[in-house]
């Protein structure tokens, strides 16, 4: 007697663990025209980052958060989130490789996220009282609106598959001379489309230091080529993990991050930060139903 | 099945750099599990050596097993993942700069990471070995390193393979966690693969079965060899020396 009811209180315990396994109910966002309409949904956002607090901005919603972008996606395909807030670049990169995902393309401070260009835009770092900061400031300044959006919209179709041919590019210095030493940048080369990795040199792409075979292509890389030409230096890529960056400029094992970061308050306490070179919406991707 | 289709694909677009993956993982653990085992070995035999008569070489034999000891409790105590960002960047930062080169890096934090478990290891295949051994070593006039290669050490070797061999499975596993400070191996491969395609579980998924098969034929490996050791099943021993008809068969191992 009791060894049947230890095993039906068993099932009935398998039984209730397998129920609140069961699918999430979802919502579907897939109409949503400004941030608000997203009431009710579950939105994640990377940690520690300006798109978490921005989620902050919405009413209703049940908010998430994952280490890794790429935990996003993961997230996303499995149903455990709706949507996920993404760079509008990004997310054309992201959508262009699966065509089950869309984004929902918001307007900062219109229909979207109310923002400073501060915390969408990404700058190139150095190391605290450097000279370079000043000295490439102008560089910076100098590539206008058009031809960030231009060199965008070209690697980002570089980014659906590195090896198709892109031909000249929307930002491109015409100085060869490379006297004054070498730049050496930092970068994950793992976020695409601002920083990635390929396996050949097609595009203009850079052959990552001490990593034979690899090379590294994206927007940061054209802006980081563009700057090390302007100041006549050679340009030297070095791929270090995301919480390496900081310490590899500190320490001087690199000179300069051009890696999509953001100059956030905390940072700026440890590095200097130039003007941003890029600036972005942001946006929600989400899956289409079915 | 377009799950499979994508595993595939990857297995046919990337594999140079899964091979060198899998080729900087073996190499790593291989030299560092080695690495760590002499170093065990080393330490286990210094631990040992019976405490000097001498005032300073007793006071000099203490502060040598302090310093072991907290050698051990330090890096078994310490995830290797800060281990590799406190040994990679702490360098740079005391050198202006100047990074470690990276696979000799990799090699050098797994092997003190090991070293510190074998340290214990070897200790405790040491003095499983029955005290007579070495009490008969000494009458004989042998010295405590003697005794310790000639004697012990055998002996040690062949009960703690089966722990080594443990150890170079968990290396095979454990340089995984390297990939923060941008060693190329076969995790960081599949991190890269993850952010080329997009497809996280795919990527994690070709790597999984790389491990195991470096794993399991790793492990399918030492056992022969533990099996080698431990000698043939079937023996004889000698029961008389003048009767050489008196013999015992011993066979299967464990009859005696």
């Amino acid at each position: 007697m009791k060894r049947i009811i230890s095993i039906l209180t068993i099932c009935v315990l398998l039984c209730a663990c397998l129920a609140s396994c069961g699918g999430r109910e979802k919502t579907d966002i897939s109409g949503a025209t400004k941030i608000a309409d997203l009431k009710g949904a579950t939105i994640a956002a990377q940690a520690d980052t300006f798109h978490l607090t921005a989620l902050g901005q919405i009413e209703g919603i049940t908010v998430k958060d994952y280490p890794d972008f790429t935990d996003l996606l993961n997230a996303l395909n499995s149903g455990a989130i709706d949507g996920y807030v993404a760079e509008e670049p990004t997310a054309l990169s992201v959508c262009a490789a699966d065509s089950t995902l869309k984004y929902l393309p918001f307007v900062n401070n219109s229909t979207g996220f109310t923002a400073t260009d501060a915390e969408t835009g990404i700058a190139v770092a150095f190391k605290t009282g450097s000279d370079m900061v000043a000295k490439v400031n102008p560089i910076i300044e100098s590539i206008s609106a058009e031809t960030r959006a231009a060199l965008m919209k070209q690697i980002v179709t570089m980014s659906e598959n590195e090896e198709t041919e892109i031909g000249e590019l929307a930002l491109k210095s015409d100085k060869t001379d490379t006297s004054n030493g070498t730049l050496k940048i930092a970068m994950e080369c793992a976020y695409k489309p601002f920083n990635w990795t390929q396996t050949t040199a097609a595009n203009g792409a850079v052959e990552i230091s001490g990593k034979s075979g690899m090379y590294a292509n994206g927007y940061d890389v054209q802006v980081a080529k563009y700057i090390a030409a302007e100041l006549g230096m050679k340009l030297e890529v070095y791929q270090y993990e995301w919480d390496s960056l900081l310490p590899a400029v500190q320490s001087g094992a690199v000179d300069g991050i051009i890696a999509g970061m953001s100059p956030t308050a905390e940072r700026e306490e440890e590095v200097d930060f130039t003007e941003c070179y890029y600036n972005s919406n942001l946006v929600i991707i989400y899956k289409t139903q079915g | 099945m377009n799950f499979f289709v994508q595993v595939w694909e990857i297995v046919v677009k990337y594999y140079p750099f899964l091979l060198k993956g899998i080729g900087v993982t073996m190499l790593i653990a291989l030299v560092g599990t080695v690495v760590g085992l002499i170093i065990g070995l080393l330490t286990g035999i210094v631990r040992t050596i019976p405490l000097s008569k001498n005032g300073a070489l007793k006071i000099l034999q203490k502060v040598i097993n302090a310093v072991i000891a907290v050698y051990i409790e330090i890096f078994r105590g310490t995830p290797m993942m800060v281990q590799a960002m406190v040994i990679y960047w702490g360098y740079a930062f005391m050198n202006g700069g100047s990074t470690l080169p990276l696979i000799p890096a990799g090699i050098f934090i797994v092997s003190i990471n090991t070293g510190a478990y074998m340290a214990e290891i070897v200790r405790g295949g040491i003095i499983s070995i029955d005290k007579g051994q070495f009490e008969g070593a000494y009458s004989v006039g042998m010295t405590h390193v003697q005794t310790m290669f000639n004697v012990i050490i055998p002996q040690v070797m062949k009960n703690i393979l089966p722990s080594v061999s443990n150890e170079f499975v968990i290396n095979i596993k454990d340089t995984s966690v390297l990939n923060v400070i941008g060693i190329a191996e076969l995790y960081y491969m599949a991190g890269m693969i993850k952010t080329m395609t997009f497809q996280t579980f795919q990527a994690y998924t070709v790597v999984c079965v790389l491990y195991f098969i470096m794993t399991f034929t790793v492990t399918r490996i030492l056992r022969v060899i533990e099996k080698k050791l431990s000698g043939s099943e079937n023996y004889v021993v000698c029961g008389s020396q003048s009767d050489p008809k008196a013999e015992i068969r011993v066979k299967g191992g464990d009859s005696v």
